[in-house]
């Protein structure tokens, strides 16, 4: 991954669409993770997932009185046998999943202490998660965004479909100011159909508004993923020396002691932290902290794996 | 209390260490690097939060650094501390010690049990005692010189015990001055960093420490005297400018010079004398007339010093051992008295006499020894014609009291010779001048060994005449001729008191008119001549001079009547006695001398030769040396310390006859105290300590030692300062819990913790 970083960073891919984040070898590993949503959604397609309808699936719902025009062979015999009243059966509909990835493209987000930004960890997790979500044969759709929607690409289950919204990803770069909540509210909007949306954000707007724009999308059902992407040294502050910082949105100045305020900035971030962490259990909103310093692909086949886990 | 042995590190690392810390913390600001980071929000609030602590640590920390230098710099000072307490617990440093005993006669004054000078020796003792191993001690005794005892610092002080007590005071007075420049300078030759004390141990007596300056030690009342002692000084020093140059080097080098004085250095001052002191001493005699004539009375003038309140006493006058006289006299407080004495016809030749007062605290000054001498006539010599001496050989064929006469010989002008000048007491020249160079050579060098010379002007010689002599009161300018209207004139008696006129009752109170038809007229007296009569409007009529051991008189006026009726006049024959009185008492012998180291022989015992044997008060022979100086060779009597009768053997027949009376100087009888609390005004040194007894010095020593310098200490101060600033620095700096640890993030990024 670090030759892929140090390219990356040079802004001359070796490579473009998903081979410019994934290896063969990671694809075989992520095939065999698959992202199941936590709620019925809405696809196109039949698949793998609940959908608000009913529909043929093996999965019984519940029992309807019989009416005119009801399919005769999902009587359900037995209760006719102990009520002599006609009931039919009635069974879950399964559908594909409509996952959108909405990536922060912001100028906070190009910051990174180590070799890679937070903006193109953004873009490898969206890359992994991209091609678990086609390999399942399930939808994925794109969203960039900074303080407005700057690319939109509707879900698709196909690779060369994922292998575009890719390669439309590379072709931005972080610098722009936030407006994360307003472009939120766009997304939740202009999405019609229960989905899974992933937010890939380091979130370094106003919280509340944030958190306001997070209760659209639960409004509207989707099973929402927050992935708060943040740098090593925005969590612990670890610098060494007194510097001058300067903050990459407004350009503002600050000089301090980092040893000095560390105490301080641990509880302020913490409780930064702990604002969306709270507000997201409150909405049943997946919310995950994500150090650029953990590979991309552990990351995902931990978070994955816990998901499953969890759902069953 | 407090000193620095090292100032000028303090002034300048302590600035330094003052403004390093800052100078630092400058120097960091500037080279903060510039970091982009995703947002400062969060590092405000942080700041904003955190802002009064940080300020409250950085203060901390820069106290603790400045104080670390500083306390450093002046740990490198060497800082003192003047404190009983602290010395106690710091322990002290070793000492240098110099002790200055005033070795004059009033220490042997008795409070009773003892003297103050056995109290000095047993407080310089205690002083010694008091030394530790690592101490050193030199010892000064003040008398009218530096006598040093051990002159440098040693560190066996039991000799120095050895030889303190093996010391006497001596019978001459004392300036401390001298004695304490030099122990200073004893004490300045160790440039080792070493407390520095100068003990002075002395009477309570205010005379030795005329020598020190301060602001107005004499008072104000002084002043005066001082400057008429300044003028006179002055005057005398254009006569003989080599003695003056060796006056002022001496004095120099004694002189007393506070800014010499280390300013570490403290001064203990013992002043172990009687706080009322009283003492009365004979300190002076004088005799009436300076000439005595055998079988015939004279009176002795006693003056008294006395310190104390008003008492009375007695006064005993001794002539050849045998009481002449007692008499009582009552003295004021602190006040001066004067008693005479009728001494009976004595026989030609010399008498011992003393004037004794009864015993009192001060028994060394009780005495004071003087020497009669007695003439069983005047020669007198009368160099001029027949016609010119006329009048004087007249007025001096008369009896002197009916008992004495002169003997009066003539000689005419040109007969002048030493061999016949030998002899003679007093020569008159009347009308004599002008002179052969050798009778004025033999007549110069007859003043100079002890003569009075008389001149008397006349019609022989001119003004100019007189440009060769080199002992005239004044040159004359010329000789005028006075007109009619002016020739009546009044004499004026110009010093009543001067000893040519002792035996004048009438000098004062007596007008004498005179006719003057021609006169010297004299202007531009010698800075040494006096005027003693003057006539009319203020013109000089008589004029004398000392010179050599002689003296020197000049008449305006002839000795006939050529020029005036002068001859004629009542005060002619009186003057001419009374002139040759004062030429038998003029350089003759001297009635005492003050104990001193050397004298030259010739000026008390013109008579006494290399092979004179010379007897002490005790029967001693005291030396009798000569030296060379500008190719004569001069004798000298030596180590004339102790008072009483000297007595010599002329003739060789074993019967010595007084010859000198020697007496301490009596200067020092004055025993007016000195308040304690001007010590240190006069000392103008920065610690002075005075103590009244030896416990006070005692306690004083323990008070004002200086503990030992805290510098080490100070370094321990530092080395805990800087373990202080080292913990605060890396409190601020230490590695603390990460947020990622406090929250417990998990690989999938589950957070299962809160933010405390």
């Amino acid at each position: 991954m670090a030759k892929r970083v140090e390219l990356v960073k040079e802004g001359k891919p070796e490579k473009q669409g998903t081979a410019a984040f994934l290896t063969s070898e990671e694809m075989h590993k992520l095939a065999k993770l698959v992202l199941m949503s936590r709620y019925v959604v809405e696809g196109n397609l039949a698949g793998a997932h609940r959908s608000p309808l009913r529909g043929a699936s093996s999965e019984f719902s519940d029992h309807k009185a019989y009416g005119i025009g009801d399919d005769p062979k999902h009587i359900d015999w037995r209760v006719l046998a102990r009520t002599d009243k006609y009931y039919v059966k009635r069974f879950q509909d399964e559908t594909n999943l409509r996952v959108y990835l909405s990536i922060d493209r912001s100028e906070s987000m190009d910051y990174g202490s180590g070799d890679i930004t937070k903006y193109d960890y953004a873009c490898h997790l969206a890359a992994a998660l991209g091609y678990i979500v086609v390999k399942a044969r399930d939808s994925v759709g794109l969203f960039v965004h900074a303080d407005k929607i700057d690319a939109r690409m509707d879900a698709r289950n196909s690779f060369n479909h994922l292998n575009n919204m890719l390669k439309r990803l590379q072709s931005f770069k972080p610098g722009s100011t936030t407006e994360i909540a307003e472009s939120l509210h766009q997304i939740a909007t202009s999405i019609r159909r229960r989905g899974q949306v992933v937010i890939l954000s380091d979130l370094l707007g106003d919280e509340e508004a944030i958190i306001h724009a997070l209760a659209h999308f639960r409004k509207h059902h989707h099973d929402v993923i927050v992935l708060h992407i943040l740098d090593p040294m925005e969590l612990d502050l670890s610098f060494k020396k007194p510097c001058q910082f300067e903050d990459l949105e407004t350009k503002d100045r600050l000089t301090a002691d980092p040893r000095a305020l560390k105490d301080a900035y641990n509880k302020v971030f913490g409780e930064f932290l702990d604002q969306y962490r709270k507000a997201c259990a409150g909405m049943n909103i997946d919310y995950r902290i994500v150090r650029t310093d953990q590979p991309p692909e552990d990351f995902i086949r931990a978070y994955l794996k816990e998901r499953q886990r969890l759902s069953k | 209390m407090f000193d620095l042995l090292n100032p000028l590190y303090f002034i300048i690392a302590g600035s330094i260490g003052v403004i390093v810390p800052l100078v630092l913390h400058l120097i960091q600001t500037s080279r903060t690097v510039k970091l982009p980071f995703s947002t400062i929000r969060f590092l405000k609030l942080a700041q904003k939060q955190s802002a009064s602590r940080i300020r409250m640590q950085n203060i901390l920390l820069w106290l603790l650094r400045t104080l670390m230098l500083v306390m450093l710099a002046l740990a490198f000072a060497m800082p003192l501390l003047r404190n009983k307490s602290l010395g106690r617990w710091f322990g002290r440093s070793p000492r240098d010690v110099a002790i200055v005993i005033d070795g004059s006669f009033s220490m042997d004054y008795n409070l009773g049990r003892s003297t103050v000078w056995e109290k000095a020796v047993e407080t310089a003792t205690a002083v010694l005692e008091g030394l530790s191993e690592q101490d050193r001690v030199c010892i000064f005794v003040a008398r009218d010189h530096v006598e040093p005892v051990i002159e440098q610092l040693i560190g066996d002080w039991e000799e120095a015990t050895g030889r303190l007590k093996a010391l006497e005071f001596s019978q001459t007075s004392s300036e401390l001055a001298p004695a304490v420049m030099e122990a200073n300078a004893a004490l300045m030759e160790v440039k080792e960093r070493r407390e520095r004390e100068i003990h002075i141990i002395t009477d309570t007596q205010a005379l030795p420490w005329e020598g020190f300056g301060g602001e107005n030690a004499d008072g104000p009342a002084a002043e005066p005297e001082k400057e008429k002692k300044k003028e006179k000084e002055e005057d005398a020093s254009t006569d003989d400018d080599e003695d003056d140059s060796e006056r002022k080097t001496v004095t120099t080098m004694g002189a007393w010079d506070p800014d010499k004085v280390d300013k570490r250095t403290v001064c203990f001052v013992s002043m172990l004398g009687a706080s009322e002191p009283e003492n009365m001493a004979p300190v002076d005699v004088e005799i009436e007339p300076a000439v005595t004539m055998a079988l015939s009375p004279s009176k002795a003038t006693v003056r008294l010093g006395y310190t104390g309140p008003p008492r009375g006493s007695t006064v005993s006058l001794f002539v050849d051992d045998r009481e002449v006289s007692t008499r009582s006299v009552a003295v004021g407080a602190d006040q001066a008295g004067e008693l005479s004495f009728m001494v009976p016809p004595l026989t030609a030749g010399r008498h011992a006499a003393r004037v004794q007062i009864p015993d009192d605290n001060l028994q060394i000054d009780n005495t004071f020894h003087f020497v009669f001498k007695v003439e069983d006539r005047f020669p007198a010599l009368c160099v001029g014609t027949p016609d010119d001496t006329f009048f004087l050989r007249t007025a001096l064929s008369a009896g002197i009291d009916g008992k004495a006469s002169i003997e009066m010989e003539w000689v005419p002008p040109g007969n002048v010779t030493d061999e016949k000048l030998q002899g003679y007491s007093c020569a008159f020249l009347c009308n004599a001048v002008p002179l052969s160079a050798g009778e004025l050579g033999a007549l110069e060098r007859f003043v100079d060994g002890g003569g009075l010379m008389v001149i008397f002007p006349g019609d022989r010689g001119s003004a100019m005449d007189y440009q060769a002599w080199t002992c005239l009161p004044v040159v004359p300018a010329r000789i005028e001729s006075v007109s009619i209207s002016r020739r009546k004139r009044l004499l004026h008696w110009e010093a009543p008191r001067h000893p040519l006129f002792e035996t004048l009752k009438s000098v004062g109170d007596s007008t004498v008119m005179v006719t003057v038809r021609k006169t010297l007229h004299l202007e531009e007296l010698d800075k040494r001549a006096e005027l003693l009569v003057s006539q009319g409007d203020d013109k000089p009529f008589l004029v004398g001079r000392p010179h050599g051991n002689g003296y020197v008189l000049l008449f305006a006026v002839a000795a006939d009547r050529t020029w005036s009726d002068f001859p004629l006049s009542p005060f002619f024959l009186p003057i001419a006695h009374q002139v040759v009185q004062f030429g038998a008492g003029v350089g003759s012998y001297s009635r005492y001398v003050w104990c001193t180291e050397s004298l030259p022989l010739a000026q008390v015992l013109p008579e006494a030769t290399h092979d004179t044997l010379l007897l002490g008060p005790d029967g001693e022979t005291v030396p009798i040396r000569s030296a060379v100086a500008e190719t004569r060779t001069v004798l000298h009597i030596e180590d004339l310390w102790k008072a009483g009768i000297y007595s010599m053997d002329l003739e060789g027949d074993g019967n010595p006859v007084p010859a000198l009376a020697v007496n301490m100087t009596r200067k020092e009888s004055d025993l007016t105290p000195l308040d304690p609390a001007r010590v240190p005004d006069l000392l103008q040194v920065k610690h002075v300590n005075v103590a009244l007894d030896q416990d006070e010095l005692m306690t004083q020593i323990q008070d004002s030692r200086v503990g030992r310098t805290f510098g080490e200490q100070l370094l321990w101060l530092v080395l805990i300062l800087a373990a202080a600033e080292f913990f605060v620095a890396n409190f601020q700096a230490r590695p603390k819990a990460s947020l990622t640890d406090e929250m417990v993030v998990d690989s999938s990024g589950r957070v299962k913790g809160g933010a405390k």
